[in-house]
């Protein structure tokens, strides 16, 4: 279906997003975004599919889109991780011995099916995060909305968490990003900044990160490749992007 | 103000079918002022590092020294002196709040500790200029600030009360470029102007290679290595612990593997300018 998702508010905001793309929203008014998201606000109109978001409407949004709060990571439902998980499936009436299984295969996937007895509050802050990201992402929603939380990933699992959302995005789901991370950019295919409740700028990624003077009075910055190759292009060492390291090395010694 | 650590064991819930190693037989002895960073994953126990500095927990074996305090199980006399000259940044800054207005909260530090109380209102709007807020965040609800500000407003809270040793655990993550390079500013300040020790516990490693003067490995409840911030080139070794090699390293350990000579710096400025030499 074209359009999925539509967002606008009052006149400052606009833009809709088809299925199967990966959204990165950068800039200094991310938790209002989130809050119209959320809430019903009378300036904003959100649509998801055919439904409008308002107060009659809200159990079908919840249904089709997941937020992953960054304020809510220390909040449990839950004793064990397993029960935590299981919440979200709970709520959807499915039978016993199907939950069972579907966490077996997913918390496998995730790295986290030595954990599913433990407490939550015991866990280290990656555990914690993979764990909230699979509670939500288990119900196999069309939105899936992350409020600045990779930046709490390990290493290791911040590349396996980013292959697992690829797999989502590949199967028909749309991710919003907002983050104020402007490494995490690389991984997505479509930016938008929003600054001070406007809309700045908007298009696919390497076009947007072009825009070099907008990027630093704005305070976002860029990507440390990004910005490495910016400064050899301008002393005429290299002609056109090279986005790793190796590929880079190889053109500058030609 | 110098930190000993000797021969520190910490365990929690011990005897408990719940229990588990924090820290494992740790020693090591901080003396002059400076940038100190606790590098490591999660479940490494930096954590509990910064709590044992504040005395907020006993160690299970071996003891803690602080100056002329000592944290080793026995009950410690004139615990708000210590509590004033180290001072604390959780890693969850909405822990520390629990008064209505910004300026009820940068206040408090200063009434209970009885610091310079005259001069309030001006250090108030000195500690804010200092982190980046403005006069207008003094009337709104902590709790109500969005996370970035929340972190700073965190900060400002500790500086105004001027603590010898400056814990700050997990700080830069999501932390936009700008605000990072604001605190690398302020944090060059603090060390050379009023010689403070600073400790940050952190995973950000590109971070950390900026700022730090002496760098300590944690992985899963020991400490692997420590030494001067060359450490950060082994890749290999970076890599077995889970942690990333810092972006300007792994660039320029990417040219030298081609057999290129260039050294390690710590500015892009200055990467660029060495790299222009070696290709023409």
């Amino acid at each position: 279906m074209k359009d999925y998702f539509k967002y606008r508010y009052s006149k400052d905001i606009e833009f809709n997003l088809n299925e199967k793309t990966h959204l990165i929203i950068l800039g200094n008014s991310s938790d209002f975004f989130i809050d119209t998201l959320l809430n019903n606000n009378d300036k904003s109109n959100v649509f998801i599919g055919d439904v409008e978001l308002n107060n009659e409407s809200i159990q079908t949004v919840r249904k089709r889109m997941c937020v992953v709060l960054n304020k809510h990571l220390n909040v449990f439902v839950g004793e064990t991780v397993k029960d935590e998980i299981a919440f979200g499936l709970e709520s959807l009436a499915m039978s016993k011995n199907e939950i069972h299984e579907l966490i077996e295969v997913e918390s496998k996937r995730f790295k986290i099916d030595k954990l599913l007895e433990k407490d939550p509050n015991s866990l280290g802050s990656s555990d914690k995060v993979k764990m909230k990201i699979l509670s939500y992402l288990i119900i196999n929603p069309k939105i899936l909305v992350l409020d600045n939380i990779l930046s709490e990933l390990d290493y290791n699992d911040k590349l396996l968490v980013l292959n697992i959302l690829k797999e989502y995005q590949n199967d028909g789901g749309i991710i919003i990003n907002v983050s104020n991370d402007v490494e995490e950019s690389l991984y997505a295919d479509k930016i938008i900044i929003l600054y001070n409740n406007k809309l700045v700028c908007e298009g696919k990624t390497l076009s947007v990160l072009n825009e070099e003077k907008l990027l630093k009075r704005l305070g976002i910055g860029l990507p440390f490749i990004i910005e490495l190759n910016k400064y050899f292009m301008d002393y005429g060492m290299i002609d056109k992007y090279q986005l790793s390291n190796e590929k880079l090395v190889g053109a500058l010694w030609k | 103000m110098e930190i000993i650590f000797d021969k520190v064991t910490f365990v929690i819930n011990k005897n408990t079918p719940l229990e588990k190693t924090i820290l494992n037989n740790i020693s090591f002895n901080i003396s002059n002022s400076g940038i100190y960073s606790f590098i490591g994953a999660s479940n490494s126990g930096k954590t509990a590092i910064g709590d044992l500095i504040n005395a907020l927990v006993v160690p299970t074996k071996g003891k803690v020294r602080i100056g002329n305090f000592s944290n080793g199980g026995r009950k410690i006399r004139n615990i708000n002196r210590l509590r004033f000259e180290t001072g604390y940044v959780y890693k969850n800054p909405y822990d520390m709040f629990f008064n209505k207005t910004v300026e009820d909260e940068l206040s408090f530090g200063m009434k209970y500790f009885k610091y310079k109380t005259d001069k309030m209102s001006l250090r108030v709007n000195d500690a804010l200029k200092l982190v980046g807020l403005n006069e207008s965040y003094l009337e709104l609800d902590p709790l109500s600030l969005n996370l970035v500000d929340a972190k700073k407003l965190a900060l400002a809270c500790v500086l105004i009360y001027n603590p010898k040793i400056i814990i700050l655990d997990e700080y830069t993550n999501g932390l936009s470029s700008n605000d990072k390079n604001d605190l690398i500013r302020l944090l060059r300040i603090l060390k050379t102007k009023y010689k403070k020790t600073i400790i940050l516990l952190s995973k950000d490693t590109s971070f950390c290679y900026q700022v730090t003067d002496y760098v300590y490995l944690l992985s899963l409840t020991r400490l692997i290595k420590e030494g001067k911030k060359d450490i950060l080139h082994d890749q290999e070794l970076l890599a077995s612990i889970n942690l990333e090699v810092p972006k300007i390293v792994s660039f320029v350990n990417e040219c030298n593997k081609k057999g290129h000579e260039i050294n390690y710096y710590t500015n892009i400025l200055d990467l660029i300018k060495g790299v222009y030499r070696d290709v023409f």
